[in-house]
């Protein structure tokens, strides 16, 4: 854990680092600002120190040259440093002109200025997206979307001095702190937006560089996701080709945001993953707001927000129907309910088979989570014969009040008791 | 607990400033190491706050009768509001600017009943560690009622001259005078001018906690592999509701068990472990890349109880073998322990051809082998001689199910524009449980059964599956796909031998414009089973059920949505879809029964509609709407099973069960300072209605009228209703960086303002959510209720309640 300075005695790094776990345990450990600047000795950061000074810490340092007086010692004395802040000098002082016959990388972005145009062409509909129309500078590409040919790497140098607060945020993930690990090498900003030289020497803009935005279409989802499935093709990712969502056309980016933390977990769009979810999912969404639900509620106040979709769900493929992460449904339900797992002595066939043959997962409206109430939830198949074909008259029978049925079969998950077959005891 | 929160959240703040300066000292030192964090603290203040108890008023005969008062439990459901000073969210993230070691800490809500831990540090790309520690409460009730001792325990006594009042007011035909003791008695009032004799009950909360540590470490030293681990150790504990149903008569050995229920708090006390460990590798093949893991999953179940014992509150010598014959003590078994372990083989193999293989081996054995209890609880032996009950035919189940899974998918890009995928699935569970026969066996306490021999059946089952999507995707604008699919499901011994399903579906996406998105899917299907294994004559209960999990249906299945940025601030989705179950006549089952319909599940219909709106008002205002209403409609058709004819048209009865759901909610975010104040407001309500409506039987017979006379009313269900609103009004003030630093902080410092009113109003008794605690004629509107002078329950349910709480609070992220 510990690694003699290169410019530190070890008495010093022993403080500091005692220091900071101590911070780290006590929850007030220092600052970002201030071990950003007092803790990297690399070029890099101190690039980005600098260009994030120049941009007030979040903005774009556009066209704006580091100037020769900077403060930093370390920035005068790099040459490799001079060199990238020679180049990064050049950005926007000459933007070249865009290339002929480019057009907007996108048309009206909504549907009324579509209708303006649409009045404005004579009554000429706009033209549908479509690869086969050039879409923006991509046009020079040798496939809509693909960077231009001739195109070459420049470094995720380059783009932090533009790009400083995107990088800055980007570091504090972990595909970011991957990439400072050395161990993720190929995480480069490259590795997914393509070369950027073209990028880069047009001034920034979109069109010279693969764009995972959502209004970007000159790219396919399947284009878009074969960037992302190039590392990410074990684990939980391994079912991703044929599963549903990738079949609908979905995109990585519809869920994850790969430039920053706003999940704990997963880099996922929002900090509660079912809202993510919900951003498509509506029905679901209303059903947790039946008043028998499981905790998956956004919280409020501290309650819910215990479970989310994919404790049960794996949006990215299954060996299982509704995207499940076990073979069957009620090998899911009883991950948390094992005490229903059995095998019991006497079995209930709709238990053993389904737990959704009565319950609504989601949310419902009845007694644990039932999908209608009771006795009517048992007459489903219970339909004629002896005493379970009354229809009950709640005014009249005592067992069609509370629990009904279950008052008396409460066992009906299935009993291990020899007296339990039919699921009294 | 508040000292203990007031002391943390208090030294937590206190140290503030001197960590502070500190971290400076030791960042001014410190080469290679970084951290920030967040720390949230507040507040909150009721301004009201619904009872503990169980309505207007905790004392009889409030909580005897449907309540229109509230309760804190649902409002608590999964979490008790602090009610004073809270520490929400301590998150704290630090390492090595190297990436040699990062670390997230965070811990929520700190000392509440849903307080969370979670620590992880690694190395990325090398270790990857993770700690947990969680929280997760399920209240029931703070007030269900209780003459119970020794609630929690696996042992529930009564004061023995309670049972010995009670008892001595059964009767196999009770009067009403007795009825009237006995409900005077159980709710503690003097309501008919009974005995009178208050009855020992006490308030008890029903709630089960879990409490959860876990653990996890994914390795990816070497480039090629990945070796994961993840246990999880859930222990719960805590009391439930739950019913029995007991015998009773002066004359009759071996009662059935239909004189009366009895709910109780039953003890939870059990633990889960789930572990998993895997091993993954990531090569080449000549067209690509493959992927092959191994796992082991285990699971294991340990319920510390096995059963309980609760004696019976009406019976204190009854007995199996001498009159009043009854269970005096109820013995109930709980679940079994059990346990889970299997192993999984997945992987991934790109082959010739554009295609990608991925497939899926599991192979799970189930296990499950507690010893059988003693259920001769009542003055019952073993042995083979008269009134004895027969010896087990072991003394344990051994069960044993192992479950068989392949699953394939053959996923072909046939060009750059079209796919397919063809999916191939087979799953066994085949359940090799011994075939135990249990003769002259107890029959829920109450004496010895001797009718017939009972066997434990297997419950095997496979499903088949294979299916084939073709998938055209021309360009980002459009994606078409259409594909087949068919599934048959046999079962050992189920009321069918098997059912084929098969159906196709279509889907497609427009994405004309960046503004315009629409998606939608159709699907039909049609199930139909093989062999109605039933003899429709042998008992017409069992051959009059008619489960709709296996018996034929036509299914449509479809939904769509649009996504349309109307103007630059407006942007719309309109959504909805269907799912539509019909179960067609069961020719079969009518020739049988000499019915011109089959009982059961008729029609299952299903369709939802919404919309999602966000409008930008103003660059600093900004509003969503969101709206979505579901209906359900499930109509079922009975028949009560008297006769020569049971099935006929003129005995059945029919009803039908609408569930309407109503979901609104809106928010608004108004930047009223940029960079120094936001408001936010939100709204959201819930309302749900099930509408039972239920015809009885032309022949207007009391097994099919619901009616135990021809003088009671008509069988009318009241809706069961449910309406949720919350509102939520917050302030956020960003203080200004330099007050910060004047301070001595450093960080982002924002101030929270919070008020939240909050209502569940729910109503309707006679399903679930208002329970009585002894349901008497005087409770019924004065309809004789069957039986009701025989039963005790737990009067546990209220979940209406109406909270206003504000809240204040302060963030600091540094």
């Amino acid at each position: 854990m510990l690694r003699r300075g290169t410019t530190r005695g070890w008495r010093a790094e022993l403080a500091a680092t005692a220091s900071t776990l101590l911070l780290l345990i006590a929850g007030l450990a220092g600052t970002a600002t201030a071990a950003d600047t007092g803790g990297q000795d690399d070029s890099l950061s101190a690039l980005h120190s600098y260009v994030v000074s120049l941009g007030g810490g979040h903005g774009h340092s556009t066209g704006s040259a580091p100037s020769s007086d900077a403060s930093d010692p370390q920035l005068a004395d790099d040459p490799e440093l001079a060199a990238l802040r020679a180049f990064a000098g050049q950005i926007g002082a000459g933007k070249p002109a865009p290339a002929a016959g480019l057009t907007k990388l996108a048309q009206a972005d909504n549907m009324l200025d579509a209708m303006r145009e649409w009045f404005q062409q004579g009554g000429r509909a706009p033209t549908p997206a479509s690869p086969t129309r050039p879409h923006g500078p991509v046009a020079g590409g040798t496939q809509p979307g693909e960077p231009p040919p001739g195109a070459t790497s420049v470094g995720s140098q380059v783009c932090a001095t533009c790009h400083a607060s995107q990088t800055e945020s980007y570091g504090r993930t972990l595909m970011g702190r991957l990439g400072r690990s050395g161990k993720g090498s190929k995480l480069e900003c490259e590795s997914c937006h393509g070369p950027g030289s073209a990028h880069v020497k047009a001034g920034g803009g979109r069109g010279l560089i693969i764009s995972f935005r959502p209004d970007d279409l000159s790219r396919t989802a399947a284009q878009n996701n074969d960037l992302c499935i190039g590392c990410h093709t074990k684990g939980h990712q391994t079912m991703w080709q044929g599963s549903v969502h990738e079949e609908r056309g979905l995109m990585c980016t519809n869920c994850h945001t790969v430039m920053k933390n706003v999940s704990r977990k997963g880099q996922l769009k929002t900090a509660f993953q079912p809202e993510t979810c919900a951003a498509c999912h509506q029905k679901q969404r209303s059903e947790i707001w039946r008043t028998s639900h499981m905790p998956l509620r956004t919280p409020s106040l501290g309650r819910e927000g215990k479970m989310v979709c994919t404790d049960c769900h794996n949006p990215h493929g299954s060996y299982a129907e509704s995207q499940l992460k076990k073979a069957t449904v009620n090998e899911v339900c009883w991950t948390c309910h094992a005490d229903k797992r059995g095998p019991y002595l006497w079995e209930h066939p709709p238990v053993t088979e389904n737990c959704l043959n009565c319950h609504e997962p989601h949310g419902s409206n009845n007694d644990a989570m039932l999908k209608i109430s009771r006795p009517r939830l048992c007459q489903q198949c219970h339909s004629g014969g002896s005493h379970v074909s009354n229809p009950r008259n709640p005014g009249v029978t005592l067992y069609a009040q509370g629990r009904e049925c279950t008052h008396c079969h409460s066992a009906h998950h299935g009993s291990n008791n020899p007296a339990g077959a039919r699921f009294m005891r | 607990l508040r000292s203990f929160k007031t002391a943390l959240l208090g030294g937590t703040l206190l140290i503030v400033p001197a960590a502070q300066a500190l971290a400076q000292d030791a960042n001014a030192v410190v080469a290679g190491w970084y951290s920030y964090g967040n720390l949230t603290a507040g507040s909150n203040i009721f301004v009201e706050k619904p009872p503990s108890g169980f309505g207007k008023t905790d004392t009889p005969p409030f909580w005897i009768t449907p309540s229109t008062g509230d309760s804190r439990a649902k409002m608590d459901e999964y979490g008790k509001i602090p009610r004073s000073v809270f520490l929400k969210e301590l998150w704290i993230s630090g390492g090595r600017t190297d990436g040699r070691f990062d670390a997230d800490i965070w811990a929520d809500w700190v000392g509440t009943d849903f307080q969370r831990y979670q620590l992880r540090f690694y190395e990325a790309g090398q270790h990857y560690f993770s700690l947990g520690w969680d929280q997760t409460p399920h209240l029931l009730s703070t007030s269900a009622k209780s003459i119970f001792g020794g609630v929690g325990s696996t042992r529930l006594t009564v004061d023995p001259a309670s049972r010995t009042f009670l008892q001595s007011q059964m009767a196999n035909s009770q009067t009403q005078a007795q009825r009237d003791n006995i409900d005077d008695f159980i709710n503690g009032r003097n309501l008919f001018g009974g005995a009178g004799f208050p009855a020992p009950i006490g308030n008890i909360e029903l709630k089960t906690l879990r409490e959860k540590f876990t653990a996890g470490y994914r390795n990816t030293m070497l480039s090629d592999w990945e070796f994961n681990f993840d246990y999880s150790n859930e222990h719960r504990t805590g009391t439930r509701p739950l019913d029995i149903g007991y015998g009773f008569s002066t004359t009759t050995a071996n009662p059935r068990p239909s004189a009366g229920a009895v709910e109780v708090p039953a003890p939870v006390n059990d633990r889960t472990q789930n572990a998993d460990a895997s091993a993954e590798y990531l090569g080449s093949t000549p067209w690509g890349r493959f992927n092959s893991s191994v796992k082991y999953s285990g699971s294991f179940y340990d319920n510390k109880n096995k059963f309980f014992d609760t004696d019976n509150p009406f019976c204190i010598t009854c007995s199996a073998t001498a009159a009043p014959f009854g269970p005096s003590l109820f013995r109930y078994a709980l679940d079994p322990s059990n346990n889970v372990n299997g192993i999984t083989w997945n992987s991934m193999i790109d082959l010739p051809m554009q295609t990608r293989y991925t497939g899926t081996v599991q192979y799970m054995m189930f296990r499950q082998n507690d010893p059988f209890i003693d259920t001769a609880t009542n003055g019952l032996t073993f042995g083979t001689g008269p009134g004895q009950l027969n010896p087990y035919p072991a003394a344990s189940l051994n069960g044993e199910v192992n479950a068989f899974l392949t699953n394939n998918v053959f996923y072909t890009r046939i060009t750059p524009e079209f796919t397919n995928t063809l999916r191939v699935r087979y799953y066994d569970r085949d359940d090799q449980t011994p075939q135990l026969t249990f003769t002259n066996y107890a029959l829920a306490d109450g004496g010895i059964s001797t009718t017939q021999p009972l066997t434990r059946l297997s419950t095997s089952y496979t499903r088949f599956n294979v299916s084939d999507d073709l998938k055209w995707q021309p360009n980002r604008v459009w994606t078409f796909g259409a594909g087949y699919f068919f599934e048959r499901f046999t079962r050992a011994h189920g009321e069918v031998d098997a059912t084929n399903e098969s159906g196709g579906r279509a889907f497609f996406t427009y994405q004309p414009y960046t503004w315009f998105t629409t998606r939608s899917s159709l699907q039909y299907s049609q199930r139909r089973y093989e062999n109605f294994v039933v003899s429709p004559t042998a008992d017409p209960a069992v051959a009059a059920m008619r489960p709709f999990y296996v018996m034929n249906r036509n299914q449509t299945k479809a939904d769509g949505s649009i996504d349309i940025q109307l103007t630059k601030n407006l942007t719309l989705i309109p959504n909805g879809g269907i799912r539509w179950i019909d179960y067609p006549t069961d020719t079969l089952l009518n020739e049988v029964n000499l019915a011109t319909n089959s009982l059961g599940v008729q029609r299952d219909h299903q369709w939802f509609v919404g919309t999602d709106l966000a409008l930008r008002i103003t660059p600093e205002l900004r509003t969503t709407f969101g709206y979505n209403f579901e209906e359900h409609r499930l109509y079922l058709e009975n028949c009560c099973g008297s006769g020569s004819t049971p099935f006929a048209d003129q005995n059945k009865w029919s009803s039908q069960i609408t569930q309407r759901y109503h979901v609104f909610m809106t928010s608004a975010l108004w930047n009223a300072i940029p960079g120094k104040l936001d408001i936010r407001a939100d709204y959201i309500a819930a309302l749900t209605n099930e509408a039972n409506d239920t015809i009885g039987c032309a022949a207007n017979l009391t097994g099919c009228t619901g009616k135990n006379a021809t003088t009671d009313p008509p069988v009318v269900w009241p809706d069961e209703r449910n309406i949720f609103q919350r509102v939520n009004v917050m302030a956020f003030y960003y203080v200004d960086p330099s007050v910060v630093k004047q301070m001595g902080w450093v960080g982002n410092v924002t101030l929270k303002a919070r008020y939240t009113w909050e209502r569940n109003d729910n109503s309707n008794w006679a399903t679930d959510n208002f329970t009585p605690y002894s349901p008497s004629p005087a409770d019924a509107g004065g309809i004789d209720i069957t039986n009701g002078g025989k039963s005790l329950f737990l009067a546990y349910n209220n979940p209406n309640y109406t909270a206003q709480i504000v809240t204040l609070a302060a963030s600091v992220a540094w």
